[in-house]
C-alpha cells in the first residue's frame, strides 16, 4: 500500500509492511479522535482512478521567527548553528551549512544541506534492521559510520528492539513526541554530533509524520459557517479558531497541508496520501544564483534521496572537490544580489510538501458538512504563544555574540532586504 | 484617535463599484535639484487639487459651478527612488521597499527579463524603465473625462500653478479601461478567480501588524505592484483553440476550468460548468467554477491560471501568495502601429507574494504566459513583453495628515 518515502529501494518486504503498520496505527488513532471524514480514505488503493497531486507545498523556510520578529531575525535565528536548527526549523525543511577552510586558512560555508526526510522512516530501519540504517546513512553521508556514531553503542545488534529505538533516540532521532520516548528520558533533539553536524534527517519533534497525518486529515473535512442565514465554505482561520490552533495557521506547512485536501473534499473528492508518502523538496529556479557573473553550474544543486518528483534531499553549493565556496554565490532577487551567508535565503526559495491522492468530484450531502462558528478576522500572529519563544532566542542570541539591542534595525543588515 | 484606512481607488468592500477608467501618472524629478520640502509642498498643493476633483470641485470653476465628480478616486504611491533618494531625510521606510522587491533595468540581464527567474521580458524597444519612479499616481472614475481632467489639471499644476519650476513633472503616462465582459484581449477571460470583495480582500491588501512589525504608521498601507504587459496578438492568433485553451487552463467560450485530458488529447472541463441556463462561468450560480481546482493532471498544472494561483490560504498569510488585482486593458497607438495589452495592478500587503509568483518553478517563474518553457514554441515564449514595471508603496489614508504618507516628510517640514 505505502511505498517507502521517495520511492527509495531500502525496506525489506517485512519492514515495508511494519511501516504500513505504522502509518495506519496513526490513522487509526486520528480517527479515533474524531477526525477527517467519509472523504479520507486511509488507503490510497480505494480510490480507484485517483490523481495524484503534488500542489500541497510551502516555503521551506521558518515562518514562527519572521511573523514573532522580523525577517532580519529570522534568518539570524534560523541560520544559528544547530541551536537555530533545533528551536526554529519546523516547516518540514531542516538544513545544517557545512564549512571547510580555504586556501588562505579561513572557515568558510561551503554548501548547504537540506533534509525533509521523515524521523519516523529512519527509527524504523535503527529499531529493526541496523544494516539497512547503516546503509541509508553511507547514501547520505557518503561513508559509513560506526554503530556508536548511530546508537551511542558499540554493538546494537546485541539490544532489544526498544532498546536500539531508545539509543537511537538519545544519540540521533530525539524524542519525536513520542510518549515511550519521553518517559525513557529521551530529549527533544539527539545529543550525537552524526544528525546535528551532518543532517541525516528532520528531527524537530513537530516535523514529524504524527503531524503531518493529523493535519491533512484536520483539513479532509467540508467545513462551513453560516452567514445571515446563507451557508458558505468556512475560511481556514476560521476552523482552526473553532478547534483552539490558531496557532497553526500562522505556520506555512500547516494551513497548506489543510487547504489542499480541504478543497478537495468541498469538491465531493476523496483525498488519501499517495502511497509515496514522504515529503518532498520541490525545484528551485537556478536563475536565482549566480558565481562569477553567471549562472551557478547545475551541478551545484543537487537533489537525492527519492525519485524524480519525490526528492528528499538537496545539496546546495560547491562539492568538496570545488574551490569554490558558498559565500562566493549570490543570491539575485529583484535588483538585489546578495552574497550567501547561510541556509535560510535558500530556504525562502525552497518549497515541500507531500503528495496526495484525489478521487473525481462528487455530490457532497447535507450531512457532510460541518458547521462551525463564522469568524473570519485574520489571527494576529505576533500574539502567538510561540513569539515568547522566539523573543527569548532573540536575547539568547544577542548575549551570546555580546550585542546591546536598542530596536530592530540597530545591528548590522547582512543579508537583510 | 488616529485612523488609519486603506486608500480611495483600491476595491475592497462589498457595494463598492470598480470604475471603468484608468490612468497612472509616474511623476519624476532630478533629485539634484529638488528639495524634500519641495516635494512636500508639490503633493500637498497636488493632493488638495485632486480631492477638490472627487468633491466636484474643477479648479478652473467657481464652488457654485460644481461638476459631476463621476466616480474620481486617486491613490499616491511611493516607489523606491523616493527613498533612495531623500534617505536620511525621510522618516520612514517601508519593509517592502527594497532591491529585492525592485524590477530590473531592461539591460540588466542578458535575456532583458524583469526579474531574475521570471520569463516576462522588455520589449525590444523599451531602453530605460518608464514607471522606475518615485512617484505614482493612480486615478480611476466611471467616465474618461474625469480621468483626463485629473491628468490635464496635474499638468497645469506642475507647469504653471506651484513655483514648481518643472522641478516634478510627470515623466510618463498609462490609460487603461475595465471590460465588463471580464475578458482580455486575448479573448479569455480574466481576473475572475480574483479574490472577492470583503474581508478576504482586505486581509490579503492591507498591511497587518504580522507585516507591519515596528511600523505601525504603515498599517492598512498596502503596495502596488504595477506592470505595461503587451500582448503580441498576432503570436497569440497563430494558435489554435484547443492550444489556447491549453495555455490558460479555461475553456474560450465558457471560461470553465479544464480539468484533465483524455488519452485522444481532448481537453476535458468539469461537467458540471457552466450550470444549466447560463453560458459563461462569471454568470450567477457558476461561483465555485471561477477558481480552477487543484486536482488536475500534471500538463494541466501548467496552464496560466494553474500557475498563478495555488488557491492556499490563509489568505492573511503571505506563503499563501494571493494577491488582489485590478487591472485595466489598453490600447496605444504610435506610427500607425497599435499596441494592446493590459495595465497589470495589484495590491498585496506585502510585495514578495507577486514577485514569488513571478519567478518560483510551479508558478510563472521562467514561463512567459503558461505552458512548459522547454517545450513552448518561440512565439507561446513571446506572447507577453513588458514595457514598464514598478513596485510602490501606498501610504494608508492617515487622519490628519495633508497627503496620504505626508508623515514621512515630517519633522523636517514645519
Amino acid at each position: 500500500m505505502f511505498k517507502a518515502p521517495g520511492g527509495l529501494n531500502e525496506l525489506s518486504n517485512s519492514l515495508l509492511q511494519i511501516w504500513n503498520d505504522q502509518i495506519q496505527a496513526q490513522i487509526s488513532r486520528q480517527l479515533a479522535d474524531g477526525l477527517g471524514s467519509r472523504f479520507f480514505v486511509s488507503n490510497p488503493n480505494d480510490i480507484p482512478g485517483g490523481l495524484e497531486i503534488n500542489g500541497v507545498k510551502w516555503a521551506g523556510a521558518p515562518a514562527e521567527p519572521g511573523f514573532c520578529l522580523d525577517r532580519i531575525w529570522a534568518q539570524r535565528l534560523s541560520d544559528w548553528g544547530v541551536r537555530g536548527r533545533h528551536e526554529t526549523q519546523n516547516e518540514y525543511c531542516e538544513y545544517v551549512v557545512r564549512y571547510a577552510v580555504d586556501s588562505t586558512g579561513r572557515m568558510r560555508p561551503k554548501r548547504i544541506e537540506f533534509t525533509s526526510e521523515l524521523r519516523e522512516y529512519w527509527v524504523l530501519l535503527a529499531e529493526h534492521d541496523p544494516d539497512a540504517l547503516k546503509r541509508a546513512a553511507k547514501d547520505v553521508l557518503g561513508s559509513t559510520p560506526s554503530w556508536s556514531e548511530l546508537y551511542g553503542h558499540p554493538d546494537p545488534k546485541s539490544l532489544t528492539q526498544q532498546q536500539r529505538r531508545i539509543a537511537f533516540g538519545f544519540n540521533t532521532a530525539g524524542h519525536g513526541n513520542y510518549q515511550d520516548m519521553y518517559q525513557a528520558g529521551v530529549p527533544g533533539q539527539p545529543s550525537g554530533a552524526i544528525n546535528r553536524e551532518n543532517l541525516l534527517f528532520m528531527t524537530h519533534p513537530i516535523n514529524g509524520l504524527d503531524d503531518l497525518i493529523y493535519v491533512v486529515m484536520f483539513g479532509a473535512t467540508p467545513y462551513r459557517v453560516m452567514e445571515g442565514g446563507v451557508p458558505r465554505k468556512a475560511f481556514l482561520q476560521e476552523i482552526f479558531r473553532q478547534f483552539d490552533v490558531e496557532q497553526l495557521a500562522c505556520r506555512n506547512a500547516d494551513p497548506a497541508a489543510a487547504a489542499g485536501p480541504y478543497n478537495a473534499v468541498w469538491d465531493g473528492r476523496s483525498v488519501a496520501f499517495s502511497s509515496n508518502l514522504g515529503m518532498y523538496l520541490r525545484p528551485i529556479n537556478i536563475e536565482q544564483f549566480e558565481y562569477s557573473g553567471s549562472q551557478i553550474p547545475d551541478e551545484w544543486i543537487r537533489f537525492s534521496r527519492g525519485q524524480d518528483g519525490m526528492y528528499q534531499r538537496l545539496s546546495f553549493g560547491p562539492s568538496d572537490s570545488d574551490d569554490a565556496f558558498l559565500d562566493d554565490i549570490f543570491i539575485l532577487q529583484g535588483a538585489s544580489r546578495v552574497k550567501i551567508s547561510g541556509g535560510f535565503q535558500v530556504a525562502e526559495l525552497l518549497e515541500v510538501g507531500p503528495l496526495v491522492v484525489v478521487s473525481a468530484p462528487s455530490s457532497v450531502e447535507e450531512d457532510d458538512y460541518q458547521e462551525i462558528a463564522a469568524s473570519p478576522s485574520p489571527i494576529n500572529c505576533r500574539e502567538a504563544r510561540v513569539c515568547q519563544t522566539m523573543r527569548d532566542l532573540k536575547s539568547e542570541y544577542e548575549n551570546s555574540l555580546g550585542m546591546m539591542s536598542t530596536g530592530t534595525r540597530t545591528l548590522s543588515r547582512a543579508g537583510s532586504f | 484617535m488616529v485612523t488609519q484606512e486603506i486608500q480611495d481607488g483600491i476595491i475592497i468592500e462589498r457595494g463598492e463599484k470598480p470604475r471603468g477608467h484608468f490612468k497612472a501618472l509616474f511623476l519624476d524629478y532630478d533629485p539634484a535639484f529638488i528639495t524634500l520640502a519641495e516635494v512636500d509642498l508639490a503633493l500637498s498643493s497636488l493632493w488638495a487639487m485632486w480631492d477638490g476633483l472627487r468633491k466636484g470641485k474643477a479648479p478652473d470653476l467657481p464652488s457654485d459651478h460644481p461638476v459631476d465628480p463621476e466616480g474620481f478616486q486617486v491613490m499616491l504611491g511611493f516607489g523606491q527612488r523616493f527613498y533612495d533618494d531623500f534617505e536620511g531625510e525621510v522618516t520612514h521606510r517601508p519593509h517592502g521597499i527594497s532591491d529585492r522587491w525592485r524590477f530590473l533595468s531592461p539591460g540588466a540581464r542578458v535575456d532583458r527579463s524583469i526579474l531574475p527567474g521570471s520569463g516576462l521580458r522588455y520589449a525590444p524597444e523599451v531602453s530605460h524603465n518608464a514607471a522606475d519612479v518615485p512617484i505614482f499616481v493612480q486615478f480611476t472614475a466611471d467616465s474618461e473625462l474625469a480621468v483626463q481632467r485629473a491628468h490635464r489639471e496635474t499638468i497645469r499644476y506642475l507647469e504653471g500653478v506651484l513655483a514648481n519650476e518643472g522641478k516634478l513633472h510627470i515623466k510618463t503616462s498609462a490609460n487603461g479601461f475595465g471590460r465588463s465582459d471580464k475578458r482580455s484581449w486575448i479573448t479569455f477571460h480574466d481576473g475572475i478567480s480574483n479574490i472577492r470583495k470583503g474581508e478576504l480582500r482586505r486581509q490579503v491588501v492591507g498591511i497587518k501588524p504580522e507585516n507591519a512589525a515596528d511600523q505601525v504608521w504603515s498599517l492598512n498601507g498596502t503596495y502596488c505592484v504595477f506592470m505595461k504587459v503587451s500582448v503580441e496578438l498576432e503570436n497569440w492568433k497563430v494558435l489554435d483553440q484547443r492550444r489556447q485553451e491549453m495555455l490558460v487552463g479555461r475553456t474560450m467560450f465558457s471560461g470553465c476550468p479544464i480539468i484533465s485530458v483524455d488519452s485522444n488529447g481532448t481537453l476535458i472541463t468539469d461537467l458540471r460548468c457552466p450550470v444549466p441556463g447560463t453560458k459563461e462561468v462569471i454568470e450567477r450560480g457558476n461561483e465555485r467554477f471561477r477558481e480552477p481546482p487543484d486536482a488536475v493532471p500534471e500538463i494541466i498544472k501548467l496552464s496560466h491560471v494553474q500557475r498563478a494561483n495555488h488557491h492556499r490560504q490563509p489568505f492573511f498569510r503571505v506563503d499563501s501568495r494571493r494577491i488582489y488585482r485590478q487591472g485595466f486593458e489598453y490600447l496605444d497607438e504610435y506610427d500607425a502601429r497599435v499596441d494592446v495589452g493590459l495595465n497589470f495592478v495589484s495590491f498585496q500587503d506585502d510585495p514578495d507574494r507577486t514577485f514569488f509568483i513571478l519567478t518560483q518553478p510551479g508558478w510563472l517563474g521562467n514561463v512567459n504566459f503558461g505552458g512548459d518553457p522547454s517545450t513552448n514554441s518561440v512565439g507561446e515564449e513571446n506572447l507577453l513583453s513588458v514595457l514598464m514595471a514598478g513596485n510602490y508603496f501606498v501610504p494608508p489614508s492617515t487622519s490628519g495628515e495633508r497627503f496620504p504618507g505626508s508623515s514621512m516628510f515630517e519633522p523636517l517640514i514645519a
